[in-house]
């Protein structure tokens, strides 16, 4: 290396010196802020996102470098000068390691803040879920023996009763039992909710669980004078599914198509049919029908608010909104059609095969 | 004359479970938590137990574990009655080892029925 070279090449320096500080500058700027961000971060305040952006843009970074590394030919002197060797690697090292380590850091409380998240959601569940089972002990145990206690006099195991005795007594079993439907009802929706309700398939006889429904209902069907009809397709024999939802839908169906019947009776008809490969089944009634701006409201939680007349579905409590729910839940679905005055008619789909891996031919 | 345990907290569903028991022909004894029909069934030989499981101290399920530990109450029938009744309930007590189980509130007719299977 001759002396006339350098001697010029330290101008040079010196020049590049000062644009080497303002990159360095610069850098240290985008380092500080980029901590001061993460250290405010910790303290839950958000920047926001376009200043993230822009300060870890790579883009602008090189945009803003540019006129400090245009090609020059003495651009090549400052690289075999130490000092000047090690600044401009500094920029190098801030992009391979400080800002990787920055980033790494931000990610990890990103992390965290989501794990925490999921945690509360989980705690808030369980606790939600811990809060139900108790309500439905709790509430199940008084209700033991108002039903109890009814029933032992209703049997006249402590000796006969009057007409009226006898009247009042059956009023405190419908009431207590109606009561009970509210309650099973009520936590069964709130388990939906809480995403606790589970499904167990077993294979079930069709015909067998609506016979099963039907049964308990024939006493109060006769006194209504409703005949109960089955229309059963013979090619429709087993179902796989959950009984608890096959049975609810059932029995909530059938007994508001027998409890709306006309007051001079009526007829009520099941019909189950394959229809592909659900099982699909409805129970249609000739009964007082359902109003058409009702229709919206039927399958709502409390459809019996705000309606100042007699309407088809007063007293029905819960059964329809949980019906379609679990249904639904089952992958299913169930719907109705009515005519006021005419009669109605609920239909409800479920899988034939539910739970059962599919084979593939 | 067959003599049943009954294991209950609350007075009034005792009573009514008694007055069942009685009417059907059983004598009938009460424990009011797990650790007194614990002791009761260790000291006493019972036909039957009727057991609720939301009791205080340790639960029915805890209890019923704790009988059968002697050999004398090895296959001691045990039927649960409880106020867990949601969903799923049934099979987590039959597979608990209870011999049969029947929620609260109680379907009078068929727990006469339950409890005629265990009469000699
Ligand atoms: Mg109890």
């Amino acid at each position: 290396m001759e002396p006339k070279n350098r001697g010029q090449s330290v101008t040079e320096i010196v020049l590049y010196n000062s644009f080497v500080q303002l990159i360095l500058f610069i850098i240290l700027s985008i380092a500080v802020a980029e901590a001061l961000l993460i250290v405010l971060s910790y303290f839950r305040f958000s920047f926001p996102m376009w200043l993230d952006e822009l300060l870890f843009n790579p883009t602008l970074m090189i945009v803003l470098l540019s006129p400090f590394t245009t090609p020059d030919s003495e651009l090549s002197l400052l690289i075999f000068d130490p000092t000047l060797f090690a600044l401009l690697l500094s920029p190098v090292a801030y992009f391979v390691l400080f800002r990787p380590w920055v980033r790494r850091i931000a990610l990890r409380k990103k992390e965290e803040e989501m794990r925490i998240e999921k945690e509360r959601i989980e705690y808030a569940r369980k606790v939600k879920n811990e809060f139900l089972t108790n309500m439905s002990h709790e509430l199940r145990t008084p209700l033991n023996s108002i039903i109890g206690f009814s029933e032992l006099l209703r049997q006249k195991m402590t000796g006969v009763l009057d007409a009226k005795q006898e009247h009042y007594v059956n009023n405190i079993l419908t009431s207590g039992n109606t009561l009970l439907a509210v309650i099973s009802d009520m936590l069964d929706l709130s388990n939906i909710d809480i995403g606790k309700m589970e499904l167990v398939f077993e294979e079930i006889h069709l015909p067998e669980a609506i016979d099963e429904t039907i049964t308990p209902l024939k006493e109060k069907a006769e006194k209504q004078k409703v005949r109960i009809e089955k229309k059963l397709d013979p090619a429709l024999e087993f179902i796989n599914a959950d009984r608890y939802v096959l049975r609810k839908a059932l029995v909530n169906l059938l007994h508001n198509a027998v409890k709306f019947s006309k007051d001079e009776g009526g007829i009520v008809t099941i019909t189950a049919q394959k229809d592909g490969d659900m099982a699909r089944i409805s129970i249609s009634d000739t009964g007082i029908g359902i109003r058409e701006d009702d229709m919206n409201r039927l399958f709502t939680q409390f459809p019996h608010i705000d309606s100042e007349t007699p309407r088809r579905f007063e007293g029905t409590g819960l059964g329809l909104a949980l019906s379609k729910q679990l249904v639904e839940l089952h992958g299913g679905k169930l719907w109705a059609k009515s005519m006021f005055g005419e009669g109605s008619t609920f239909t409800f789909l479920l899988p034939i095969n539910a739970g059962k891996t599919v084979e593939i031919k | 004359m067959m003599k049943v345990l009954v294991v209950e907290d609350n007075p009034l569903n005792m009573e009514l479970v008694t007055e069942m028991l009685i009417a059907q022909g059983f004598i009938t004894e009460g424990a009011n938590d797990g650790e007194e029909a614990v002791r009761m069934a260790e000291k006493e030989a019972y036909d039957l137990i009727v057991m609720d499981i939301g009791l205080p101290g340790i639960d029915g399920v805890e209890a019923t574990k704790r009988i059968r530990t002697k050999s004398r109450n090895k296959f001691i029938p045990v039927i649960a009655l409880t106020a867990f009744a949601m969903k799923g309930d049934m099979e987590r007590f039959l597979k608990a080892g209870f011999d049969a189980y029947l929620s609260k509130p109680i379907n009078v007719p068929e727990f006469m029925k339950v409890i005629e299977k265990y009469k000699e």
